[in-house]
């Protein structure tokens, strides 16, 4: 199922404190396809994702199911899979009913809603769980039993609200691979919201960053890494550091850091610097797509396993470098910058 | 130092043990007192315990001169109707007051309580004649209905409470399972609300069951209770027959309590504290 | 037709409240009629008597009678005296309760049992502890302090009203408890060792966090009860003395005098008590739109 998301806004909060939180927001999640919306907490695509599933009710604007207009439909004809960060089984059910309550929903027979639910159980390696009580589950077989009943009556499409955030960082890897899995499986067309940048690169075929409750960017992964539109969508990759500076004749200036931007015109700046693509003079004698960028003074040097770590000075600012050896606080670095990984940005 | 602390800590806890007992027997006592004193034939002064037993004021109660039986049946069937309309109106508030901004919200939250701090008195004196011309007054609806509305507040408090606690998680995703309002509300929502649904049913029973005052108003004397015939009792001099009275009216609630425990364990023997732990 | 549609899933919204609300309006509209009925005929409208001109003369006839001042004082004293106790008692009561473990045994007959016992039946308890012939003088006979059953003040009667004190004290100390118990166990156990580590002794953790942050429930437990106590008929018309009058039995008196004019008598003193008991209302208010700010 293609499912659009068309000029979408939303005010919430009484007339005192309205809040809004989704502005003129517009997207497309193609058929099978795994979308990610990427945003930080407040961006708004947990709100987003309550409109597309039909919860809140947007001020305006249209969600498409294949083009067709869902808005009045209500959350229960929208036939989707849902799953919620905080899991949401019902305490009062076993895994299996838990599992086959959308099939008992949609008026299937007892026989059918056993063989699928066992089916989907076994799918999501808790064959033989049928029967146990809700609260015995850990964190990550719960979620997992979240993750079978939200596929088990073959929605049109499945959303899901940061489903692994409360997981432990060990179970989040399998858990992104059993998901991958099934989506590729089910063809399911699948909306998956995130905060981590990292998971939505690794997983999606097309990424929507929201930013204040307006899209930022949209596009696939490797665009969203390689041309940011946003210092925010730049530097939520990886680690990185964040200067403001001005630009002069088309050179963006901090202290003694020079960085070429040739598309902007003069005045205010952010530059965004990836860690890995940034070295001091040293450690790289020039060559290899890495450019002078001019120099500054070590403020202290920090150890970090496998590298160390300079934080130097751009007034008041830090950027940081990795290198081979600490640097002597007070020394002057000569600063390498290779061209994909730095980014300016009127401010 | 630290000892010191831990030894007023080690005394305060005996305190507070030393408290809850003296409540236990405070509470205990004249329940057991009213029990012996529903099966005593005579107790002179100042003997400690009874000197003989009977039966008499139980089957003189359920006797034909006093026929309690069927004022114990209606008494208990008003009580039930109340429990069920109000804790329904109840939970409808409840509902309302905790999932939804709307205009007027505190008010209404507020006037639901009123009953709570304005005497029944009051509200009895002044509606009799209203009750009388609505043909309600002697009828047993028109004593449910006041009834219900003295019990409204309790009841109302209890749900939504409970229903603000309980959030909208499980009933979003029940939606979203393609479950529509009706079996969104009967398999998720009552399940889930049930311990809340019976104390609030529970309360409504014990005050509807414990009217004096608005039953014989609104009754106009010919809907008959337990507590209407008690009454004239308490002062008279038969303490036998008065704890008598006594001992079939504690029964009453008490089962109808007991019977609602009952149910609610026998619903939730199988699950943990899903929302606590 | 889909903007429709969209537009109808608002409405419906919008208007889902109202009609969950409805049935609970019919029930406090039905409940405000009756006060506002009664008030009006204190002032002497009763349209099914044909009387419509509103006159003060009845509320100047109760104002100016020789026993109301006696009456409302009594009055106001036994809801102040008894929800006051019933205030402290059940805040020690509820923090008893949060100290031991709690069972559901303990629950049940510390607090659900008095809860469950209607008032008349408590009366009957007080009577048979407390009268000449109860339990509690046969004790003193025993321990040499009585040597009659009239040797003990009677709790029929009695111009202090001990009577009616001790059964709303036995009943409302676990009421106020009821009300605070939950809240004041959360408290406890989030903020009470917070405290501790900060140095501070169980008891003035109690007085300085915990009985703080359960004020809003305290002080709405009180005046329910307060409001309770003042206006309820049953207790003091069965344990009260013959003068004065609690307010309440005085008003029934005259409620049920064959002269019908003496309604509007009967309706000037639940005026009265409505006007106290409003007052009362108001600061439960108060209170909530206190809390409701600080959600």
């Amino acid at each position: 199922m293609r499912l659009s998301v068309e000029n979408i806004s939303l005010t919430l909060g009484d007339k005192k404190s309205a809040r809004r939180i989704l502005n003129d927001v517009s997207f497309v999640a193609e058929d099978g396809a795994f979308t990610s919306l990427l945003g930080e907490s407040g961006a708004g695509k947990s709100t987003l994702l309550k409109v597309i599933a039909g919860i809140l009710l947007q001020d305006a604007g249209t969600v498409r199911f294949d083009g067709a207009s869902v808005d009045g439909l209500a959350p229960h004809k929208r036939r989707l899979g849902f799953v919620f960060q905080d899991v949401r089984l019902f305490p009062h059910m076993n895994v299996e009913d838990n599992v086959a309550y959308p099939l008992k929903m949609a008026g299937a027979s007892r026989r059918e809603r056993e063989a699928r639910a066992t089916e989907l159980l076994e799918r999501v390696q808790l064959d033989g769980f049928g029967s146990r009580a809700v609260q015995t589950l850990s964190g990550g077989q719960a979620q997992r039993v979240a993750l079978a009943r939200a596929i088990v009556a073959r929605p049109s499409a499945l959303l899901l609200d940061e489903p692994f955030s409360g997981l432990d960082e060990s179970l989040r890897e399998d858990m992104r691979s059993l998901l991958l899995r099934l989506q590729r499986e089910e063809r399911l067309t699948t909306v998956m919201v995130t905060h981590d940048a990292q998971e939505a690169l690794m997983m999606s075929d097309s990424i929507v960053a929201l930013d204040g409750g307006r899209v930022a960017q949209t596009g696939e992964p490797q665009r969203l890494y390689q041309t940011p539109a946003t210092a925010k969508i730049a530097a939520c990759f990886g680690d990185c550091s964040q200067l403001k500076g001005m630009v002069e004749g088309k050179v963006f200036r901090v202290a003694k850091l020079r960085i070429p931007a040739p598309d902007l015109a003069d005045g205010p700046a952010v530059a965004v610097v990836r860690q890995e693509g940034c070295r001091v003079a040293p450690d790289i004698a020039g060559g290899r797509g890495y450019e002078p960028a001019g120099e500054a003074v070590v403020r202290c040097g920090v150890y970090a396993g496998n590298t160390y770590l300079a934080r130097l000075d751009a007034e008041g600012q830090t950027l940081t470098v990795p290198v081979e050896r600490p640097l002597e606080p007070g020394a002057i670095a000569s600063v390498r910058i290779a061209p994909e990984s730095r980014f300016v940005f009127p401010a | 130092m630290r000892r010191q602390a831990r030894r007023a800590g080690c005394s305060g806890l005996w305190a507070a043990r030393a408290l809850v007992a003296l409540q236990a027997v405070c509470v205990l006592a004249p329940l057991a007192i009213i029990v012996v004193w529903a099966f005593t034939a005579s107790w002179p002064w100042p003997h400690l315990l009874p000197e003989s037993l009977t039966a008499r004021g139980i089957e003189e109660l359920f006797g034909p001169s006093q026929k309690l039986g069927e004022v114990l049946g209606s008494s208990v069937a008003i009580a039930l109707a109340c429990a069920f309309f109000t804790t329904t109106v109840a939970t409808m508030a409840g509902r309302a007051l905790s999932r939804y901004r709307f205009c007027g919200r505190e008010v209404f939250r507020f006037a639901v309580l009123l009953p709570f701090l304005i005497p029944a008195t009051v509200f009895a004196m002044g509606v009799q004649v209203a009750f009388i011309r609505a043909g309600l007054a002697g009828t047993v609806v028109g004593v449910v209905l006041a009834h219900s509305i003295v019990a409204l507040p309790y009841a109302a408090l209890i749900m939504t409470d409970a229903m603000e606690a309980a959030g909208n998680r499980l009933e979003e995703q029940a939606r979203l399972c393609g479950a529509g309002p009706v079996r969104t509300w009967s398999g998720i929502i009552i399940p889930t609300l049930l311990p809340s649904l019976l104390s609030a049913a529970s309360m409504s029973y014990i005050l509807s069951f414990s009217q004096y005052f608005l039953t014989l108003l609104v009754g106009s004397g010919k809907v008959k209770t337990l507590a209407l015939v008690m009454f004239p009792y308490l002062s008279s001099g038969d303490r036998t027959i008065a704890s008598a009275y006594g001992v079939v009216f504690l029964a009453a609630t008490l089962v109808v309590f007991f019977l609602f425990e009952l149910l609610l364990h026998k619903r939730m023997a199988r699950e943990i504290d899903y929302f606590n732990g | 037709m889909v903007v429709h549609s969209l537009k109808a899933r608002r409405m419906g919204r919008a208007a889902a409240p109202y009609l969950l609300l409805a049935p609970a309006a019919v029930l406090v509209g039905v409940f405000l009629f009756g006060v506002a009925n009664g008030v009006a005929q204190g002032f002497g409208i009763m349209p099914f008597l044909g009387m419509y001109e509103p006159t003060l003369g009845y509320w100047v006839q109760v104002l100016t009678r020789p026993d109301l001042a006696a009456s409302v004082q009594f009055s106001l004293y036994i809801a102040f005296v008894s929800s006051a106790i019933a205030l402290v008692g059940g805040v020690l009561l509820s923090a008893a309760l949060c100290a031991v473990r709690q069972t559901r045994m303990l629950s049940l007959v510390n607090v659900q049992i008095p809860l469950m016992c209607a008032h008349i039946l408590v009366v009957l308890f007080m009577v048979s502890l407390f009268a000449g012939s109860g339990l509690v003088t046969r004790l003193l006979f025993h321990l040499g302090l009585v040597s009659s059953p009239s040797g003990f003040p009677s709790i029929v009667g009695d111009p202090s009203g001990w009577g009616i004190l001790a059964t709303y004290v036995w009943k409302e100390v676990p009421f106020v408890a009821f009300c605070t118990v939950t809240l004041m166990s959360h408290v406890s156990d989030r903020y009470g060792e917070a405290a501790a580590t900060m140095g501070a002794s169980p008891v003035r953790v109690f007085f300085t966090v915990t009985l703080p942050l359960c004020r809003g429930a305290l002080v709405k437990a009180f005046l329910v009860v307060f409001a309770f106590a003042f206006g309820a008929y049953e207790v003091p018309f069965l344990l009260g003395p013959t003068l004065p009058k609690a307010l309440p039995v005085l008003a029934y008196l005259e409620f049920q005098n064959p002269d019908i004019l003496n309604r509007c008598v009967a309706m000037a003193l639940n005026g009265i008590m409505a006007v106290v008991t409003s007052a009362a209302a108001a600061a439960y208010f108060a209170v909530l739109r206190k809390e409701g700010r600080r959600k």
